[in-house]
């Protein structure tokens, strides 16, 4: 796991050198360096992911720290699929993006790597997530939010992007991750809600954690209704998909604090 | 009659939609920093005088402030419903108004006949044909087998094929019926909101105490009783709690007409009620367990319509239309494309189906 966070950092380095110096022969170079370390980053990620599986005896789905690590591994996943699928035309972000999509994986993993040691050691599974439904419901969450992080980090490059042509090819790339995550997001609501009436007998209850989903899902709903309006594609769709996975990290990482700090109580663990 | 069609045009705007959806997540994003009453204590007075003691000490003396503006119950208030409820308007108004131009663009042949909207469609390329050895019409029929092979092979659906005089019109399709799916995404949020409404209306629940071998009404006129037949707790290695089990059975007429074992995760049904284990306290005979009793007639509909919102979503984000239309005549051949905006690399799709043309063409002239 830490080889695979440290590994993060140098290749977060070499996109930027590709970003700044995209023609140049080692800007170049900088970006096969970028996207080979993503991709050993990814392996390591993926390894830990079974491994970790593997010794606790149920998927690492089960707590706040497991999640963190799923959504990293989502991210370069969704990542690494776009810019395979990306062409070398000018005015896709290729490589560059990786500049901007790693930083918010990193921003991912941080967050991961900080969390305490409790929660990072293996646990049994608490009876109530003994459900096929756990799988269901977080690993469909894990993509969507994944495909809502690449759309943040395109969303920065957008807002940084000067090369003739680009603006227009990343607006459309972040609004196909968007398009990408967006039923992933709706299949994890809607798994949640059947879980839901498995465990509690009741489909939805106003949880926080319910509600904050419904939030994030109703502002990428916002997002895709104006997405075609063309007032409002380019730099408000870049500030539209930053402050939506803004939604997407406090759903995830805030709700302790809010559940803290204004004193509710929720079924939720993570 | 104007002011009902300004009315009706507004509420097919993106813009207004996009609003809406806005204002009911601020709501929901403010409700949300608020504790919200439970269902469970709307049926029962004792519990309910707890809950608002509970308020009252945390809340002081904003408590009756707030209870006035209805944050403690925010979601069955009109503030929180009226927007929602204007949401769900403005989809079924959407929805109507847009559903008789997307069935016919999903649905009706094509018009194949001049190409009338070639000259502004987004996508278009002229092809200038080499002289051929062949009679013109063998020499078209040729080239028409070609393209719709071709169009095939990447998917389209060529529909028909029509000669007018020496020209031959064709047109293919991918994903016909993705306009289609709008109307499904909309209507699964009607069927949705619907569901939420019978589940509010006609279910009821009821919790539910019973002690070891006792028998305890379910109530809400079920003439249902549940007897504990006993409960387990199995245990992972280290001592902690790997699952909970209670058998029960479900009495009707002094009789059981049902039983089994409930655990977290998998309640008992028995007609249209479920029964779910909520807790259990030790007592010297033996396990005192709370059984939730659940009649939620809405459910059903509620999972159908997010497996419908769910396709269609997926289907209108992901599986974009996309059409290919050619007019093959003895100089040339013209070819317009037209796609949904999520096909996100159409242009290049485009480009290279006239550029594969291009190059067989030229094979021909060389062979």
């Amino acid at each position: 796991m830490t080889a695979g966070y440290i590994l993060l950092w140098p290749a977060l380095a070499a996109y930027f050198l590709h970003f700044y110096f995209p023609t140049t022969r080692r800007g170049r170079l900088a970006g096969w360096v970028g996207s080979g370390l993503t991709g050993l980053t990814w392996t390591i990620w993926t390894w830990v992911l079974i491994t970790r599986g593997l010794q606790a005896g149920h998927w690492p789905l089960t707590n706040r720290y497991e999640f963190a690590l799923c959504l990293v591994w989502a991210m370069l996943t969704i990542y690494l699929l776009l810019e395979a699928g990306w062409s070398r035309s000018e005015s896709n972000p290729g490589r560059r993006g990786g500049a901007f999509v790693l930083g918010v994986a990193l921003l991912v993993a941080s967050y991961a790597v900080s969390r305490p040691a409790n929660e990072r050691t293996i646990r049994p599974l608490l009876p109530v997530l003994r459900s096929v439904w756990l799988q269901i419901h977080v690993v469909t969450a894990a993509l969507g939010y994944g495909a809502f992080g690449v759309a943040a980090g395109l969303g920065a490059m957008r807002l940084v992007a000067r090369s003739p042509g680009l603006p227009e090819g990343l607006d459309r790339a972040m609004e196909r991750s968007v398009a990408l995550g967006f039923p992933w997001l709706t299949l994890a609501i809607l798994s949640g809600a059947i879980w839901a009436q498995y465990a509690w007998g009741r489909y939805w209850g106003w949880d926080p954690k319910e509600t904050w989903s419904l939030v994030v899902w109703l502002w990428y709903l916002m997002m895709l209704h104006l997405c075609p309006l063309r007032r409002w594609r380019g730099l408000r769709l870049a500030a539209m998909a930053i402050i939506g996975f803004g939604l997407v990290m406090f759903t995830f990482a805030g709700f302790p604090w809010l559940i803290r700090t204004v004193r509710l109580e929720s079924l939720h663990g993570f | 009659m104007t002011r009902l069609r300004r009315i009706w045009h507004l509420s097919m705007r993106l813009e207004v939609a996009a609003i809406l959806l806005l204002i009911v997540l601020l709501l929901i994003a403010l409700a949300s920093c608020f504790p919200q009453l439970p269902q469970a204590a709307l049926a029962d007075p004792a519990r309910l005088a707890r809950w608002e003691a509970g308020l009252t000490v945390r809340y002081g003396k904003l408590t009756p402030l707030l209870k006035a503006l209805n944050a403690f119950n925010f979601f069955r208030a009109p503030a929180f419903l009226l927007p929602a409820g204007l949401l769900l308007l403005t989809t079924l108004l959407c929805t109507l108004g847009r559903w008789r131009a997307v069935w016919q663009r999903a649905l009706l042949p094509p018009i194949h006949h001049p190409l009338p909207a070639a000259r502004s469609a987004p996508y278009i390329a002229s092809l200038s044909l080499p002289p051929a050895g062949l009679p013109q019409d063998e020499y078209l029929s040729h080239l028409t087998q070609y393209l719709q092979r071709l169009l095939e092979k990447r998917g389209f659906r060529v529909h028909t094929a029509v000669a007018e005089g020496h020209t031959m019109f064709l047109c293919g399709k991918r994903n016909r019926l993705a306009a289609l799916a709008t109307l499904l995404t909309h209507l699964a949020v009607l069927l949705l909101a619907l569901g939420t409404l019978l589940s509010a209306w006609y279910g009821w629940r009821a919790e539910v105490t019973v002690g070891p071998d006792e028998t305890a009404a379910i109530g809400h006129g079920s003439g249902l009783a549940l007897r504990q037949e006993g409960f387990a707790i199995s245990r992972y290695p280290d001592g902690s709690a790997a699952g909970y089990e209670a058998r029960v059975s479900v009495i009707e007429d002094g009789a059981a007409v049902a039983g089994g074992t409930v655990r977290l995760n998998e309640p008992l049904s028995f007609r249209s009620v479920a029964v779910y284990l909520t807790g259990y306290a030790g007592s010297q005979d033996g396990y005192r367990l709370t059984f939730l009793v659940v009649h939620d007639p809405g459910y059903g509909l509620v999972i159908c319509a997010g497996l419908l919102l769910l396709i269609g979503l997926t289907v209108s984000l992901n599986f974009p239309f996309a059409r290919i239309q050619a007019r093959v005549s003895a100089e040339e051949i013209l070819l317009t494309g037209q796609c949904g905006r999520q096909a996100w690399e159409f242009d290049r799709e485009f480009a290279a189906v006239t550029g594969e043309i291009e190059r067989q063409l030229s094979l021909w002239c060389r062979g």
